[in-house]
This record gives C-alpha cells, sequence and structure tokens, in this order.
C-alpha cells in the first residue's frame, strides 16, 4: 500500500476547487431565473452561493497549483471529494430559503437531486421560488450526466485524466476514442432530447390548462426530472398532478429513454436499430419488466383497488415503469403503496428498484447488464452439467459489439451486485430498527439505495437523524457504485498505514 | 292575523334554505390524511374538505382540476413568514369548470392560495378519470381570499452577500496572478 505524498493530495485539492467553480458557475442558471421572475431575495441566495463557490474552489487552486495531469487513483478520489464538497455548497440556496428544517436536510435534497435519486425533504414545496425548483433540476439533470465530468469537459479546457473521473461517476463506456468528446457526445445527446422532451411536455400542458409559462417550466422540469431518471417534480403531487394519460406517456418515453445505456443512444443515432432488440441490457430489461409487472398485477388483483382493465394497466405500467427505471415520479399518494397496493404489489416494485436499468445512463440499481450476466452464468452452469467432460462452453453476449463472457467480468459483476444486495438488505435493517414495517422499511431503502425516489411514506423532514445520514450515504454509494467511495476509503487507510 | 302567514312563510323560506344547504353541512370535514389513509371507507362517501387552492387551475371543457392543501402551510406558507412544518398535503379536486371559477388566487412563492371549502364525493380510484384518487365537488365555497407575498431581501444577506464580493475578487486575482507564475 502505497501512502499517498504531498502532491497527490495537492492534485486532489486542486480538481476539486475546478469542480467547485463549476458548480458556482451553474448556480449562474437559477439565479438567472430569480432574476427574470423578480424573486429578489432568491436571487441574493444564489449570489451568496456562486460567490462562495468561486471563493473556496478560486483558494483551492490557488493554494494547490499544480499543473500535473490526474492518474486513475487520483480521478476517483476527486470524484468522491468533490460530490460531498459539491453537496455541501450546492445546499447553501436551500438553506438560505427557509424551506429547510436543518442543514443535514438541505445536504440530502442536493444529495438526491445530484445522485438523480428524487426523494426530498424540502418543507412547502408547493410555495417554493422558480429559482429554487429551477436549480433542483439543474441539479439532477447535471448529476445525470456526471457533474465532475460537465465542470471539467464543458466548462474548462479537456483534461488527460478525465477519463478517470468518468468513470469514477459510475459511467465506463467510451462512445469515442477521446472520453472527453465522449461526454461531449453525451451531451449532445442530452441536449436533443432537452429540447423534443421539453417541446412535447410543455406542448401537452398547455393542452392540459396551464398556463403558457408555467406550462414551458412544467416542461422542462418535468423533462429534466424524468431524463435524468431522478423523480423530483415541481409540485409535491409530483406526475399526479397532470392526471392525464398523454402527459404520463409523454414521460413514460422520456425517463425510458434516460435509462438507457448512453451507447445504445449512440449506436442509434449512427442508425444501428438492430442494437436495440440484441443489447443484453435491452433484453435483460425486458425480461426482468415482464416478470415483475405480472408480480405487481398479482397484488394489485388481489387487492382490487383497480377493476377498470385499462385504468388498472395504466397505474400498474406507470408506477414499475418509474421504478425500473429508478426515476421515482408518481401518479398515486405515497401511502397508497401501503394502504392499497400492498405488500405483494409492493415487492415487485422494491424487486424493480433494487435492479434498476441500464449501466452509463442517469438510472441506479444494480443494472441491467449485471443481471443479464448472471442469468448468463447460471444458464452456463447448467449447459456445463448436461455437457460431455471435453465440451468447451462458453457464453456470449451483445453489447454495441459481441464479447465471450470472460472470468473477469463475472467477478466484478458479482462483486458489485453483493456490495448492491449488502446495502439494501442494512438499509432495511436500519428502517426496522427505527420502529418501521419490514416492507416499509425495505421499500424506502431500495428506493434511496438504487437512486429511485419512490416513497412509502417512510421519509419524512423529522425522521429521526441517523436515518437521513444513512439514507443520503446510501444515495451516494449507489450513485458512485461504491468504487469511488472504496477509493476514498481506501486513499484514508494508506495515508495512515501506507508505506 | 296577518303575522301567522308571515310566520309561516318564514318557516318554509327557513326550511327550504335549510334543506337546500343540508348535504354540504351533513358532510363531515375530512382531512387529506383520513382520506389517503382510510380510502376504503370514505370511498364514494360525500364529504367536506377545506384548504389552500395551489397551484393553478386547469379547466378541460365543462370540468376542471386544481389542488388543495390543507397542511400547515395553508395558513402561512414559508415565504410568507411561515416555519417548516413538515410536507405538503392535499387533495386533488375535479370540479365543474362554472364552479372553479370562483377561485381566483392560488398559492405560490408569490401568493397564499384562496382558502376553499370543497363539498362532494370522494372517489379513492375513480375508473373514469384514470383511476385516480380525488374528490369530485358538487360545490365549491370561497372562504378566505388569498393574498399576495411580499418579500423584502434580509439585511444580513445583503451584508454576506457585499462581504463575499471582494473575498471571491480577491481569491480571482490571487488565483490569476500565481497561475500565471506556474512553469508550463
Amino acid at each position: 500500500m502505497i501512502r499517498p505524498r504531498l502532491e497527490d493530495h495537492v492534485l486532489v485539492a486542486s480538481y476539486t476547487g475546478r469542480v467547485v467553480v463549476g458548480v458556482g458557475m451553474l448556480m449562474s442558471i437559477p439565479l438567472a431565473t430569480a432574476l427574470l421572475f423578480g424573486e429578489w431575495e432568491v436571487g441574493v441566495d444564489f449570489g451568496i452561493g456562486i460567490l462562495t463557490c468561486i471563493a473556496i474552489g478560486l483558494s483551492l487552486q490557488t493554494a494547490f497549483r499544480t499543473r500535473r495531469e490526474l492518474r486513475r487513483r487520483h480521478g476517483l478520489v476527486v470524484v468522491s471529494v468533490s460530490w460531498l464538497v459539491v453537496t455541501v455548497l450546492g445546499a447553501i440556496p436551500f438553506w438560505l430559503s427557509g424551506h429547510m428544517s436543518s442543514l443535514l436536510n438541505a445536504v440530502f435534497d442536493v444529495m438526491s437531486g445530484l445522485t438523480t435519486t428524487g426523494l426530498y425533504l424540502i418543507e412547502d414545496l408547493d410555495h417554493v421560488s422558480y429559482g429554487l425548483s429551477m436549480w433542483r433540476f439543474v441539479l439532477t439533470y447535471a448529476g445525470g450526466m456526471g457533474i465532475v465530468v460537465i465542470a471539467l469537459t464543458f466548462l474548462f479546457r479537456g483534461t488527460v485524466g478525465a477519463y478517470q473521473l468518468y468513470v469514477g461517476e459510475g459511467k465506463e463506456e467510451r462512445l469515442l476514442p477521446n472520453v472527453i468528446h465522449t461526454a461531449r457526445a453525451i451531451g449532445s445527446v442530452s441536449l436533443a432530447w432537452l429540447v423534443v422532451g421539453t417541446i412535447t411536455l410543455s406542448t401537452i400542458a398547455v393542452a392540459l390548462g396551464q398556463p403558457p409559462v408555467r406550462a414551458l417550466l412544467h416542461g422542462l422540469w418535468v423533462f429534466m426530472g424524468g431524463f435524468s431518471t431522478g423523480g423530483f417534480a415541481p409540485q409535491s403531487f409530483n406526475t399526479f398532478w397532470y392526471h392525464s394519460p398523454a402527459f404520463e406517456a409523454a414521460s413514460i418515453a422520456i425517463f425510458v429513454a434516460g435509462s438507457l445505456n448512453f451507447a445504445l443512444h449512440w449506436a442509434l443515432w449512427r442508425g444501428e436499430r438492430a442494437e436495440i432488440r440484441r443489447n443484453i441490457e435491452v433484453v435483460s430489461f425486458a425480461m426482468t419488466f415482464v416478470v415483475l409487472f405480472a408480480v405487481v398485477s398479482t397484488g394489485l388483483a388481489r387487492a382490487g383497488i383497480y377493476p377498470d382493465a385499462v385504468v388498472f394497466f395504466r397505474k400498474a405500467f406507470y408506477l414499475l415503469a418509474s421504478a425500473h427505471t429508478t426515476t421515482g415520479f408518481g401518479t398515486i399518494y405515497s401511502r397508497t403503496f401501503v394502504v392499497q397496493w400492498g405488500p405483494v404489489a409492493m415487492l415487485g416494485v422494491i424487486a424493480a428498484m433494487v435492479i434498476g436499468a441500464s449501466a452509463c445512463s442517469t438510472a441506479g440499481g444494480i443494472k441491467g447488464f449485471r443481471i443479464g450476466v448472471i442469468t448468463k452464468v447460471f444458464v452456463e452452469d447448467i449447459r456445463r452439467m448436461v455437457s460431455p467432460d471435453s465440451a468447451v462452453i462458453t457464453e456470449r453476449y451483445h453489447h454495441i459489439r459481441k464479447y465471450v463472457l470472460s472470468e473477469h467480468t463475472v467477478r466484478s459483476v458479482l462483486t458489485i451486485t453483493v456490495a448492491f444486495l449488502t446495502m439494501h438488505s442494512i438499509m432495511t435493517l436500519v428502517g426496522v430498527m427505527n420502529g418501521y414495517p419490514v416492507i416499509e422499511a425495505a421499500f424506502e431503502g431500495a428506493s434511496a439505495a438504487s437512486n429511485t425516489g419512490l416513497s412509502c411514506g417512510v421519509l419524512s423532514p423529522t425522521m429521526p437523524g441517523s436515518m437521513r445520514v444513512v439514507y443520503t450515504v446510501a444515495m451516494w454509494l449507489g450513485r458512485m457504485e461504491f468504487l469511488s467511495v472504496f477509493a476514498l476509503v481506501g486513499w484514508g487507510i494508506a495515508m495512515v498505514r501506507g508505506r | 292575523m296577518r303575522t301567522r302567514p308571515t310566520i309561516a312563510f318564514l318557516a318554509v323560506a327557513l326550511a327550504v334554505l335549510t334543506g337546500a344547504a343540508a348535504p354540504a353541512h351533513a358532510a363531515p370535514k375530512v382531512s387529506s390524511g383520513d382520506l389517503v389513509e382510510h380510502a376504503d371507507t370514505w370511498d364514494g362517501k360525500r364529504v367536506l374538505f377545506e384548504g389552500e387552492a395551489i397551484g393553478d387551475v386547469m379547466v378541460r371543457g365543462p370540468l376542471a382540476w386544481f389542488h388543495v392543501n390543507d397542511d400547515a402551510y395553508s395558513d402561512r406558507p414559508i415565504p410568507a413568514g411561515g416555519l417548516p412544518q413538515g410536507y405538503n398535503s392535499g387533495h386533488a379536486v375535479l370540479a365543474p369548470a362554472e364552479e372553479s371559477a370562483r377561485v381566483t388566487t392560488f398559492g405560490s412563492y408569490r401568493a397564499r392560495g384562496d382558502i376553499v371549502r370543497v363539498t362532494g364525493i370522494f372517489q379513492a380510484a375513480d375508473p373514469r378519470h384514470g383511476g385516480d384518487m380525488l374528490i369530485e365537488a358538487e360545490s365549491i365555497q370561497v372562504i378566505e381570499r388569498g393574498y399576495p407575498i411580499d418579500r423584502d431581501v434580509p439585511r444580513w444577506k445583503l451584508i454576506v452577500l457585499a462581504t463575499l464580493m471582494p473575498v471571491a475578487g480577491g481569491a480571482y486575482l490571487a488565483f490569476r496572478y500565481r497561475f500565471r507564475a506556474l512553469p508550463k
């Protein structure tokens, strides 16, 4: 174990400073929104936030100046440290707004936004300013793309070590040979969707009777909440606010698109349409969705709350798709899961959240790729059992191109899967130890750890502080897929025990 | 002798008026928490629900959707100086468009919305409206008009902002100076 040297710490601090300045620049979007709508106090809140970020970010870069490039171990630690620092600084406007009863709650909401979870502790959301609303959605949209990558590739000149940051934020696919170009390609795809999605949702919202300006803002925000699979919505009623099948259909298309691997988006962008039916993640998602839809349907049929077939399908499909893509949009009240849906349907939703959607997307959870690989391993083992000893058994999978299932892939898939399952168990245990029923503790814990954001009513601003801390850490671990956080822990251990 | 017809007329008028008002007064007053937690119990029953109209009204042909919050903020929203007291809670209301037109101010950052009294039938999962939980309003009464919220920027925030300006400016100048000195 190599003890990090002073220049390593200097490098981490310097890059963290860059990211902090980048986040300060992102705050100019809600600042402009606040000023546009004459929300002067909100404008001052964001002014304070921006100046704090600039002062801290530039001071870090000045005090720890370096022109060295990042290596893998630095990149992962920079991501971890940056997310922590940015989460605290991003909470300043929340804290100043008066809508949070504690700084911990403000930090929770920023972490939830950045990790595209969508759980929230903000109070009196229905009286929140446009400026602060915009910040919630900028956080979740930027968090989905990777806030560190955005800061380093869009707001600054590119860096050689950017790939380490890219990997550290839970993305590994290179759409293009150069990672800066890859990050920009992700940005281009996301921006194209932003324009089309916002126009679509806003048009529907106008048709539903919303005034044009509010319709435009709601369209933009629901798009940002959906495509990032974040699940934040402008009103406390979430997407239940709109009471419209057209709005629900458009939002499903958006959050399903957001939950797809950016490499798949890129392949489709280049006209490789066959990829959508061959890709291991798409196949895995489709299969688990069908199975879990059967589970949820069984639960709802037993509960008997939706006797009409169309209504039954609409509610079950929307909520399950929202859970499986780890979006967290809801068209029912939180407590309806408990008092009307019942434990069987809730178990189906929990499983969907735990599995999640695609890797290298904005979604969370174990991911369809890993479920697909684990299934392939089972198939391979069964084939091996029924084949002669001399037979050479290999499994292949398709993800943009064909791969042979390797020992290394299986090991890394199982490691992350076991880590996720352990975290879900701990989350459930923490909830139960705080006095919540098992099913509700499991539901809420899975929602936080998989970065989904659906709630069955456990989460509240007055929930025990220990649970709010555990949920915040779980959202962070889930979004980072453990890698960067483990790297930070390893960095700390190496500082003490390294040579 | 003239007093008898007058008394009789008044008695009949009173009976008609109380009779007409009876369904509204007979409806039990409920909270959003009651409705969600005991949806089966209240399903299909006439209820009376009071709270602040928030957001906007969405008129769709002869009907209109809007939302009514009966939480602590319907008394005093946070932008109007209220303290954080938990999440918003409320209910969706589906009303005849002409009834909903009585509500003119909707709660937002800029306004405390009208406080309304809604009398109607509670539907736990209305199949005619996508299985949504709602109150199908028969009558809407505005019991307290909303008001605009004006906020002055607190002086302490302006002082913090003014203090941070030279700090950030100084950090920028130091950054420029030291990075220029760094060998490439």
